[in-house]
């Protein structure tokens, strides 16, 4: 059996007294779309972070492809591409720059850098602004710019932590696009994003987490099933009863609080 | 007391429960600033320490001239005192320097708020300011000075109308600075030419000396400097004063009346500038032209062909991280500090040489040579200290890669080198040249050994003491943004130590060369400085990478820098 791309074994984050990620252990198979969901806190961030090396774990393990990224970081990142969350890039380097100084930082010659970063700078309508500075780009350009810089190398896995925040319809719909085409060609995806409506139509799996802990793991058919919400149930219905957001009654929960919102 | 002021505010047709409430915010984040980051609290005290005794020495010897001084000097030294708060009120926000913090009247637009409110609130909040009462001893001074006779009701609204000219103008210049702040390449200019103009305090000193030395004392008993400051709005307070106190009233009130219409002047022009900045109209900014066609992006070259043929030996991996390094170093305007002021520092030492007069004859030996080697040791000291710091928020997306991490230190050492070798190389020529001795050859060599010592033990430090640098700051003393209290003793104290250590021997083979002037050592130790200078820098590459890899997480930590 081939081992799964991304493995969280007992995965725990502890921030003074807050248990930010409490006992995780999830797997994602090789060629999945894997969608991370939770509130804002619930520990999506900081997970994704001891996944790809940049948080330390206070107890447990992540392994890309079975390989510990705590014990052979390198090894393991090379495997991997990292879109992470908020704008962790050379703000005073050009899109095409920074593009590839990115993939020679993965390994690529500059010769074949500079080729693929052509082409994704053309792929994601970002040819014109390739050689104006980072710093003065708009939220969109700076997640596609990181896009490409996450995914020059063809890694196996690649993490995305928020890749729609911020960004417009159009901006959306090119990340979109890219994303479905890496899926197709096998690229392992895991994702987090609070826009449940891409998640739905994207994702294959999604595990959902609340306060630090997996509330709830499964493809949309069997989490809709174990909800109990109907065939109908879009994934925010799931979301929202499984984060305990809305009532059996399917009354908002801050509906019923404010007596004054007739 | 809430019925007072209740009817006080809306005499001024002001909205009392709104400027209560205003005042509530104000004084809570007043506070709160000082129980967040009680180091603000030492800060304050010791500008208190600096600043009290000044202000009160000014404002003791003002009062002693107001009374003391023959006609017609206390009026001028009136207006000299008004205008002079007045300017540094008005230039002090545009060196950065916030006298009044107020509130961000940006996020209040968003309400309801009429403009009278707003304006009248920001005076009120003034009044939690520390350099408020800076100004106040002056003030009372003035009190003291031209209060007697029952014109003290005059002086002091006179003073009020000084005051909110003060404030206001100031904003004015904020709001101003805030609009042209939004346009990046200025703000990156007025970062470096506000730093260097620190570093010219040297060359604005000899032209105030030359200035001094042509001047002739006689021509100053004629000026009145009155005359025109008065048309300035302190300038016009401070004339009404004068008026009042020499009896002629109408003058007086004419004069008080023109400074109160500047005010509200000054004021309509914060409000309409604040309004054009907040919408994003922008101040002295060309209009968005529209383009006819669209831009055809450059060919690009790419692979060694783009490359200089002096960099075509390295492999691609060290290359782009040394154009990144090198790129960031001009880029970055707080690096680019750095940069300039050590092109200038040879320029420093050329003036220095050439334009003093009055120090006594120096003779520059060949021997002065061996002095660059200090200087290299410094420079390196301060350019390559923090090197994973300055990686600012992108340090994650570099350790996210599979990069060998000696690759990283090797790059940014090239180009930390590369920029500490032109001052190193111009002070290498001057000596050769000043000196016509083969010294300064020696002495170039010596100090790029002992930059290339410096940058190793440097390397191990980033890793071990790595603390955070805001990149986006719009100031240079805000660039270093904190790091804990070990981290900072460790870098000022602790890395030097070792600086010094590991430079020892080289500063030994020169030292005994000096003693028994033995020139032949000068040469051999200026080789040997350069092989263990290189050696040295392996050395400390090695240690930093395998000290980073455990703790890269722990790394990408301490270099965060707090959300400000």
């Amino acid at each position: 059996m081939t081992q799964p791309a991304v493995q969280a074994l007992d995965l725990t984050r502890v921030f003074d007294k807050k248990v930010a990620v409490d006992h995780i252990d999830l797997a994602v198979q090789e060629g999945e779309f894997f969608g991370f969901l939770g509130p804002n806190g619930a520990g999506k961030s900081t997970t994704i972070k001891m996944l790809v090396g940049l948080l330390r774990p206070t107890t447990g393990k992540a392994l890309i492809a079975g390989v510990d990224i705590w014990a052979n970081p390198l090894q393991a990142k090379a495997m991997i591409g990292v879109l992470p969350e908020g704008q962790t890039i050379y703000e005073r380097l050009t899109g095409r720059e920074f593009i590839t100084f990115a993939g020679v930082m993965y390994g690529l010659s500059e010769t074949e850098a500079s080729k693929r970063t052509a082409e994704l700078l053309d792929l994601l309508d970002l040819s014109e602004a390739g050689d104006k500075l980072i710093v003065d780009y708009s939220q969109g350009m700076r997640k596609k710019t990181g896009l490409a810089a996450a995914m020059i190398h063809a890694p196996r896995v690649l993490f995305l932590d928020e890749p729609f925040e911020g960004v417009d319809a159009i901006s959306g719909r090119a990340i979109r696009d890219v994303l479905q085409r890496l899926r197709q060609r096998g690229t392992t995806i895991f994702f987090s994003s609070h826009i449940l409506e891409v998640v739905e139509r994207l994702c294959t799996r999604v595990a959902v987490i609340a306060d630090g802990r997996l509330v709830a793991e499964g493809t949309i058919p069997e989490l809709r099933a174990r909800a109990h919400t109907g065939e109908a149930a879009t994934l925010e219905e799931i979301f929202l009863r499984a984060v305990g957001a809305t009532s059996e009654d399917g009354v908002p929960e801050a509906e019923r609080r404010l007596s004054w919102l007739e | 007391m809430a019925g007072m002021s209740l009817r006080f505010f809306n005499a001024l047709g002001l909205d009392a429960a709104r400027q209560r409430a205003l005042w509530r915010v104000r004084v809570k984040l007043t506070l709160r600033q000082f129980s967040r980051q009680p180091g603000k609290i030492v800060g304050l005290v010791v500008s208190a320490l600096f600043f009290v005794p000044l202000v009160l020495g000014a404002a003791f010897g003002s009062a002693i001239g107001y009374l003391n001084l023959p006609q017609p000097w206390p009026a001028q030294l009136l207006g000299g005192v008004l205008v002079l708060l007045w300017l540094i009120w008005l230039v002090a926000p545009a060196l950065a320097f916030r006298l009044n913090e107020g509130l961000d009247l940006t996020r209040l637009l968003t309400y309801p708020l009429p403009s009278r409110d707003l304006v009248a609130s920001t005076l009120l909040g003034t009044l939690l300011d520390f350099p408020t009462y800076l100004a106040l001893p002056i003030f009372v001074a003035v009190g003291v000075g031209w209060g007697a006779n029952w014109r003290w009701p005059f002086v002091i609204v006179a003073l009020l109308v000084a005051y909110a000219h003060m404030v206001l103008t100031s904003q004015l210049v904020l709001t101003a600075a805030g609009g042209l702040l939004r346009s990046r390449r200025f703000r990156d200019v007025s970062i470096v030419v506000l730093s260097l103009l620190g570093s010219s305090c040297y060359f604005i000193n000899q032209g105030v000396q030359v200035l001094f030395r042509n001047l002739d004392t006689r021509q100053l008993v004629g000026i009145r400097p009155l005359t025109y400051l008065q048309w300035l709005p302190p300038g016009a307070t401070a004339r009404a004063i004068e008026r009042a106190s020499a009896g002629d009233w109408s003058a007086a009130l004419l004069w008080l009346l023109y400074a109160t219409l500047l005010l509200g002047g000054v004021a309509w022009l914060w409000w309409r500038l604040l309004l054009r900045v907040v919408t994003g109209e922008g101040f002295l900014q060309a209009p968005v032209r529209a383009s006819s066609a669209p831009v055809q992006a450059a060919p690009r070259r790419v692979g060694m062909a783009g490359r200089h043929p002096f960099l075509r030996w390295m492999p691609d991996d060290i290359h782009q991280l040394f154009i990144k390094e090198l790129k960031a170093m001009w880029r970055f305007p707080q690096r680019r500090i750095g940069l300039i002021q050590g092109f200038l520092a040879p320029l420093f030492v050329i003036v220095a040489i050439f334009f003093t007069r009055g120090m006594p004859e120096v003779e520059v030996t060949p021997w002065w040579a061996l002095t660059v080697m200090g200087y290299a040791i410094f420079t390196m000291w301060i350019a390559s200290l923090n090197m994973l710091g300055w990686e600012g928020k992108a340090l994650p997306m570099l350790l996210g890669t599979p990069i060998p991490r000696q690759q990283i230190f090797l790059a940014k050492s090239g180009a930390l080198l590369l920029m500490v070798a032109v001052p190193l190389t111009l002070f290498g020529l001057m000596l050769t040249i000043g000196t016509r001795s083969w010294f300064g050859i020696a002495g170039w060599l010596a100090a790029m050994g002992a930059s290339l010592a410096t940058m190793g033990v440097n390397a191990v430090a980033s890793v071990l003491f790595p603390s955070p640098v805001n990149l986006e700051s719009t100031s240079r003393q805000n660039t270093l943004s904190g790091g804990g209290c070990t981290t900072a003793l460790a870098n000022t104290f602790l890395v030097p130590i070792a600086i010094g250590l590991v430079n020892l021997p080289l500063l030994a083979i020169f030292g005994v060369a000096y003693w028994w002037q033995i020139e032949w050592l000068v040469g051999a130790g200026a080789l040997v400085a350069l092989l263990y200078g290189t050696g040295a820098l392996a050395l400390g590459v090695q240690q930093a990478e395998r000290l980073m890899l455990p703790r890269e997480a722990e790394i990408i930590e301490a270099t965060r820098a707090s959300e400000m």
